[in-house]
């Protein structure tokens, strides 16, 4: 109960703290030949941490669509189901600040890397994951055979990297991205990381609490 | 031969099925009766292995429907109202298959016995898209008896057939070999279901709440008073 | 195993019978190449950077079709709950609809290929990889795809569904396949990273499939 009401406070704190250290003249970045980048390049601070979280929602979502098919429970269900729905938000915000990033950086929105094209690829899994489940009805053959296509759907996303970074080598590689560099840009970027990730976990509890309290709702209305 | 011990099934927050408990002797031939949404279809599919209990234990002929569910299928023959027939294929190919899929010994020589005990023989390589809701009712008997099964579960077998067809299919029933069989059948058809059976019981909301021997029952309109009775409300 | 192919007989049975679903797949495979060839002009230069991206797209739109319909035949008359009921293990129900499927698939791909060629009067080089290609690929895209097809065939939008939810696990598959059939076709003949990643992709979901399929058609 206690976690649950600092937790968001402490959330806010520290992203506050990310946010001054972005913009702190320190956190400046650097190109790879030493030259100062744009402020806007300061996106990346955001881009990392995303990135992070997404893949980390998405592995939630594989380890819970296991532990359901293991030994069923809801809660392993709601588990995933919150996971994959602030991961796909999170995974929309990389390719979202990845475009502006490359634009920027490369004149292009889009350059087909292998992190970025990934990142595209888990993105439309855990759409196509959220379609799914909303064509299902009944709430137990939903999270089973979620709980399937969370597993499938993951298995897959190591071959997908090696596949897209093979297939795009065939051009050649003009790009390279800045060197990160310097203690206070590294520490810059952890701290985001700490904030990123506590946000993660502040929204998968409140849309846990959402999803129970639709439960009891469904639950009150039936029983009405 | 069945024993069936604080069976319940929950489906999301709806109990299909609540504390059964059921022992059934060999041979024996139980006639299950109760409205739509009873659990009827349930406890026949659990005990067919086709979907599993929430908790409870169900022991057919020895085996655990959880553990050794190959086991008890192969001792199993289910008719339903859907025929598990393959349209596009022939009357002789349906039954080869399933066949094939339970190891039955000369295959060729007993379906052509299960086909003329049906009386399909002459129509044996005619696509089952053509043939008539009874005819196919038929040969799904066939289909369930073909690898001899020592239990029988028949849910809502009738469904969809003229009183013609029922007839029919009754007379193959027992011409197969029925009261050998250990048989659970679940119907709307009071006078079949009393007629054909030696035990009858009533479900009410997943729970068996009549369970008594054929002997104790006068006749149809007799049972029919104790349904009304057992349900509240009129058939 | 025996009966894992009794399965597949089964279907294969049925289907040449009707010849509803070979039918519409290679006429939708031809077409596919077809509407490439209006969309590239009549004599495309460089064919062979188009041809693998044509092939493939074909081969997996018209594989959709059938998938599609895999479990859906099943699904009338309570069949798939007739298979259930046989004492075998649910594996062997999936390993009987892979069969019959990467048969499907086959006999469509030895079609369209021949097609490809007569239109885009186009001499395959190195026939003998691209098979081998084909071959590593269909069979990634079949494991998967009879997999999800058991899946969706229980959802309302099963048809719509299931191309959403196949493709973006397919991604290694088309992307391998592709590059390594871009590489043969240009004379390059180390594929060995492509066919490694395939082959990965193939044990990795044939294993998965196996060991979660029973949750795809349970009740």
């Amino acid at each position: 109960m206690e976690v649950k009401k600092i937790l968001p406070w402490s959330t806010l704190a520290i992203m506050i703290i990310a946010i001054c250290l972005i913009f702190h003249p320190a956190s400046t970045v650097y190109g790879p030949g030493g030259e100062v980048l744009g402020d806007y390049y300061r996106i990346f601070y955001f881009h990392v941490p995303l990135a992070w979280v997404a893949y980390f929602a998405f592995f939630v979502v594989f380890i819970s669509s296991i532990k359901y098919l293991q030994e069923g429970g809801q809660k392993w269900d709601i588990f995933a189901l919150s996971s994959a729905e602030i991961g796909v938000i999170f995974c929309g915000l990389v390719l979202v600040t990845g475009m502006i990033w490359a634009k920027s950086a490369w004149g292009v929105y889009w350059i087909w890397d292998p992190r970025l094209t990934t990142s595209l690829v888990l993105w439309l899994l855990y759409a196509a994951y959220l379609m799914l489940r909303s064509a299902v009805h009944e709430p137990e053959r939903r999270a089973r055979l979620s709980s399937v296509f969370g597993v499938v759907a993951f298995v897959g996303v190591p071959l997908s990297y090696l596949s897209i970074h093979l297939w795009s080598t065939i051009h050649p590689e003009v790009f390279k991205s800045g060197g990160i560099e310097g203690e206070f840009i590294i520490s810059t970027l952890l701290v985001n990381l700490v904030a990123f990730t506590l946000l993660y976990t502040s929204l998968l509890l409140m849309r846990i609490d959402v999803e129970r309290m639709n439960e009891k709702a469904q639950w009150f209305k039936k029983g009405a | 031969m069945i024993s069936i011990n604080g069976l319940s099934k929950v489906f999301g927050n709806n109990v299909a099925l609540r504390e059964i408990n059921l022992k059934m002797k060999k041979s024996e031939f139980m006639a299950l009766f109760g409205p739509n949404g009873a659990g009827k279809t349930t406890l026949i599919k659990i005990m067919s292995t086709l979907i599993a209990p929430t908790s409870g234990a169900v022991v057919i002929d020895g085996y655990d429907i959880r553990e050794e569910a190959i086991e008890i299928r192969k001792r199993i023959g289910v008719i339903s109202h859907e025929t598990y027939l393959y349209e596009d294929l022939s009357a002789q190919e349906n039954l080869q298959f399933y066949g094939r899929m339970y190891e039955v010994d000369d295959i060729e020589e007993r379906v052509s016995d299960v086909m003329s005990e049906v009386g399909l023989s002459p129509r044996a390589d005619d696509l089952v898209r053509t043939f008539s809701r009874g005819m196919k009712q038929r040969l799904s008997i066939a289909r369930a008896i073909l690898h001899d099964p020592p239990i029988l579960l028949l849910d809502e077998p009738y469904t969809g057939l003229d009183p013609h067809a029922v007839a029919t299919f009754d007379r193959i029933l027992e011409k197969s070999d029925i009261s050998n069989k250990t048989v659970v059948m679940t119907t709307h058809m009071i006078g079949r279901g009393i007629e054909m059976s030696d035990r009858v019981a009533i479900l009410r909301s997943g729970e068996i709440v009549y369970d008594v021997p054929r002997g104790q029952i006068r006749d149809e309109k007799h049972f029919k008073s104790i349904y009304e009775s057992c349900i509240g409300e009129e058939l | 195993m025996r009966r894992c192919l009794n399965i597949a007989w089964k279907d294969l049975r049925a289907e040449f019978r009707t010849k509803q679903m070979l039918n519409s797949m290679l006429l939708f495979s031809f077409l596919i190449v077809a509407i490439f060839g209006f969309a590239f002009g009549p004599y495309p230069e460089r064919i062979e950077r188009l041809a693998p991206g044509v092939l493939w797209v074909a081969f997996t739109f018209a594989g959709m079709l059938g998938l599609s319909r895999s479990f859906a035949s099943e699904k009338e008359q309570g069949c798939l709950d007739g298979l259930k009921l046989c004492p075998v293990d649910r594996s062997a129900i999936y390993i009987g609809k892979a069969i019959s499927n990467l048969i499907l698939m086959f006999i469509m791909e030895g079609v369209t290929i021949p097609v490809f060629i007569v239109l885009f009067d186009y001499s395959i080089p190195n026939l003998g990889e691209i098979g081998f290609v084909v071959l590593l690929g269909t069979a990634g895209f079949v494991f998967v795809g009879t997999l999800l097809s058991a899946l969706t065939v229980n959802t309302r939008t099963r048809e719509i569904l299931l191309p959403v939810i196949l493709f973006p696990v397919l991604v290694p598959v088309i992307v391998s396949a592709v590059s390594a059939t871009t590489k043969v076709l240009s004379g390059v003949l180390n594929i060995l990273d492509e066919l490694r990643i395939l082959g990965t992709y193939d044990a990795i979901f044939f294993i998965v499939a196996l060991l979660i399929f029973e949750y795809t058609i349970e009740e």
